[in-house]
């Protein structure tokens, strides 16, 4: 019995088309194309197996300018990934053994997958905010012997100083309750 | 010099359950080109992943098709599993295993129903069919639906199936097994049959492979691809497991090819049925799929090898799911094929590539 | 009772469905739950046909498609929505590429939830639908009569 097992590799656009020439020359499989959209560009994935090795190949960030050469001339059954990928994210390809031009899913909106609706980008647009407060956490957590990045322990006094008493006395209260949290996380 | 017309085949035809439009051009009664036009299916769901989460959108992966619907949410669990690292529990393995084969042996007497149709044979379509119906109802007294099984999920699997049901299960294959075998033997010894079908689209080894065809399709033409035989899973316990294939490489092969493969999964599903381990049927999944990480997985589907491939992206809705099915690998050789042929077999020949296309166009 | 009721000749047509309504409609027509002992036959031809079973829902390329079966039916007609997704798009309502229902191309008169939608709420939709054939055909020959 073969065993199974993937692999990932990044690939150059240019390294497109010889690789798949190098693999047919070799007798691996075609397995399929795909595309994803992300915010550098469209990524493509071509895999092939042989003997149980499925060997994914990820093209990064395809940009709408780029050509990216058919390989239907030596997999002819590309053609249905390659149009597809075509119709649904914009992405050129060039002579394709069997082109439909743009009709193969006749759509009502184009390249309808690299579409990111209103609450999607709201969504990212909110794990962005919280990634990067988490990092800019995490890099203060790891520099504190760097000087106080805040305002200073006696700007802060003359501050509360200057404030309404009760109000004064809560944030010293707050300020205490902090020192006392930051203690005791330290001491963990 | 005879003219050559344009026949629009599909996308309604009694013959297709499914639309599929081919443009035949034809000179006198011989097909001399064929162009597939497909998308009359296409839902867009890939992007549903943007609305729900890996756990939900189980339910979207078993709908992109109702004949290979288990397939596809085993397919999917898989590879979100692959994703995570996560370990499904011997049980449910087998579980999934056992169910999947069902699904298998539904889909191929569906699938035989359906080919003789397609030349007229209405009663053996009757006759598989009323097999196929106590197939269902394993289905539904296992797992509460007839078609649409829900029964997968990520980390396991949802129902179990006591000692009781799998002693049903078994007693009822065995009770088709026979039935089965008698229809099977005349379909293929019939003359009529042979007529229809032998020396029918004939694709040799060499055109199978660089067409990277797949399933009984490819099997057919002497080419013992079979992701079975890769071991994973419960696949991996059985004795022994050899892709059943045909020389012919013509029509006949192809049904061949899945009658045998029926009888071979019964075998399969008793074996596991004696074998099955005790134990949980799944296991927690918490958590969501690591930040750029990545999960390709290969099935066996009825109609061939089914490639999924999960992108996350830190959140619980995946970056990105793909399903490339066997039907979209085939319409290539499907379309060599055609060329050539008589213009009544394009309905056998359409047929036994077992084409799935709302599994093709998602 | 008029002559289409006793036998209610059925097309079926796939719209976007996943096919899980398309073999329970077929399933249907078999021994397990015999819809031809009612008289229904499954016919390709729109022209023969009085029910229109339509599955799945309705995406830009096949509108047209549905339309078109629908029109070229000789009146009087009946379409039964089988499966949710034909009833309002079912799982599949917010994808980009589904319109909806069928409904958004055609008028039903019937409509049978169900994911995938059971034999027997075919069979009683389709006897539903014969009784809305008995009275269109009732309407249709008034109509005559009065003209």
């Amino acid at each position: 019995m073969t065993t199974f097992e993937q692999t990932f590799e990044e690939l150059p656009l240019a390294g497109v088309h010889d690789l798949a020439a190098a693999r047919h020359a070799e007798g691996w499989r075609y397995v399929q194309i795909l595309a994803v959209n992300t915010e550098e560009g469209i990524d493509l994935v071509y895999s092939y197996m042989k003997d149980g090795h499925l060997a994914n190949f990820n093209v990064s960030g395809v940009k709408q300018t780029d050509v990216v050469p058919s390989i239907t001339d030596l997999y002819l059954e590309a053609f249905v990934c390659e149009n597809e990928i075509h119709d649904l994210f914009d992405v050129a390809i060039s002579d394709i053994a069997i082109d439909f031009g743009g009709m193969f899913y006749q759509l009502a909106e184009k390249a309808p997958m690299t579409v990111v609706s209103p609450e999607q980008l709201a969504a990212r647009e909110k794990a962005k905010k919280i990634a990067a407060a988490k990092a800019a956490k995490e890099a203060k957590a790891a520099a504190p012997a760097e000087g106080p990045t805040g305002p200073t322990e006696e700007e802060i006094q003359a501050k509360i100083a200057g404030l309404d008493p009760e109000k004064a006395a809560k944030v010293r209260a707050a300020m205490e309750a902090k020192a006392r949290k930051a203690a005791e996380g330290k001491g963990e | 010099m005879s003219k050559a017309t344009v026949i629009p085949f599909g996308p309604q035809h009694p013959v297709l359950p499914e639309p599929l439009h081919l443009d035949l051009v034809v000179q006198d009664e011989t097909v001399v080109d064929v162009l597939p036009q497909i998308g009359f299916v296409h839902r867009g769901l890939e992007k549903l992943v943007e609305t729900r989460d890996y756990n939900q959108f189980i339910y979207i992966a078993e709908r992109i098709c109702g004949i290979c619907a288990m397939g596809h949410s085993l397919g999917y669990a898989e590879t979100v599993e692959s994703l995570m690292g996560v370990e499904v529990p011997k049980r449910a393995e087998y579980l999934r295993v056992i169910w999947h084969e069902l699904s298998r042996i539904h889909s191929h007497l569906l699938w035989l129903g359906l080919a003789a149709d397609a030349f007229g044979f209405e009663s053996m379509f009757m006759h598989c069919w009323r097999l196929r119906e106590r197939v269902l109802d394993l289905f539904e007294k296992t797992t509460g639906g007839r078609v649409i099984l829900s029964v997968v999920k990520v980390g396991g699997v949802v129902r179990d199936i006591d000692a009781s049901q799998m002693a049903e299960i078994v007693s009822v294959l065995d009770g088709i097994k026979g039935e089965y075998t008698q229809i099977m033997n005349t379909l293929l010894t019939d003359t009529s049959v042979k007529n229809r079908t032998v020396g029918v689209g004939h694709i040799t080894t060499e055109d199978a492979a660089a067409l990277s065809m797949v399933g009984p399709f490819a099997r057919a033409s002497n080419l013992p691809y079979d992701v079975r035989s890769f071991g994973r899973g419960a696949y991996g316990d059985l004795a022994d497991f050899a892709p059943i294939t045909a020389t012919e490489g013509d029509c006949y092969a192809r049904v061949k090819v899945r009658c045998l493969e029926v009888l071979q999964s019964i075998e399969i599903i008793k074996e596991l049925g004696a074998k099955i381990p005790a134990g949980d049927i799944e296991v927690a999944v918490k958590g969501a799929p690591a930040d750029g990480a990545q999960a390709s997985n290969v099935l066996e589907q009825p109609r061939g090898e089914c490639y999924y491939y999960a992108r996350g992206n830190g959140s619980k809705n995946l970056e990105r799911m793909r399903m490339r099915t066997p039907t979209s690998q085939n319409l290539a050789g499907m379309t060599v094929a055609l060329k050539g042929c008589d213009l009544a077999d394009v309905n056998m020949i359409i047929l036994t590539i077992d084409p799935c296309i709302s599994c093709t166009e998602r | 009772m008029a002559f289409a009721s006793k036998s209610p000749w059925v097309i079926h047509y796939d719209g976007s469905s996943c096919n899980g309504c398309d073999i329970e409609v077929l399933a249907t027509l078999c021994p397990g739950f015999d819809g031809e002992r009612f008289g229904v036959v499954n016919t390709g031809n729109p022209k023969h046909a009085d029910i229109f079973l339509v599955t799945g829902s309705v995406n830009e390329q096949n509108i047209g498609v549905v339309r078109e079966i629908y029109d070229q039916m000789l009146e009087p007609k009946v379409v039964v929505a089988c499966g949710i997704c034909a009833c309002t798009g079912g799982v599949f309502h917010d994808c980009y590429n589904v319109i909806g229902g069928v409904d958004k191309a055609i008028p039903v008169d019937v409509y049978a939830p169900g994911c995938a939608v059971r034999p027997e709420q075919i069979i009683d939709a389709v006897v539903a639908g014969v009784a809305k054939l008995d009275e269109k055909s009732a309407a249709l020959a008034a109509a005559k009569k009065g003209a």
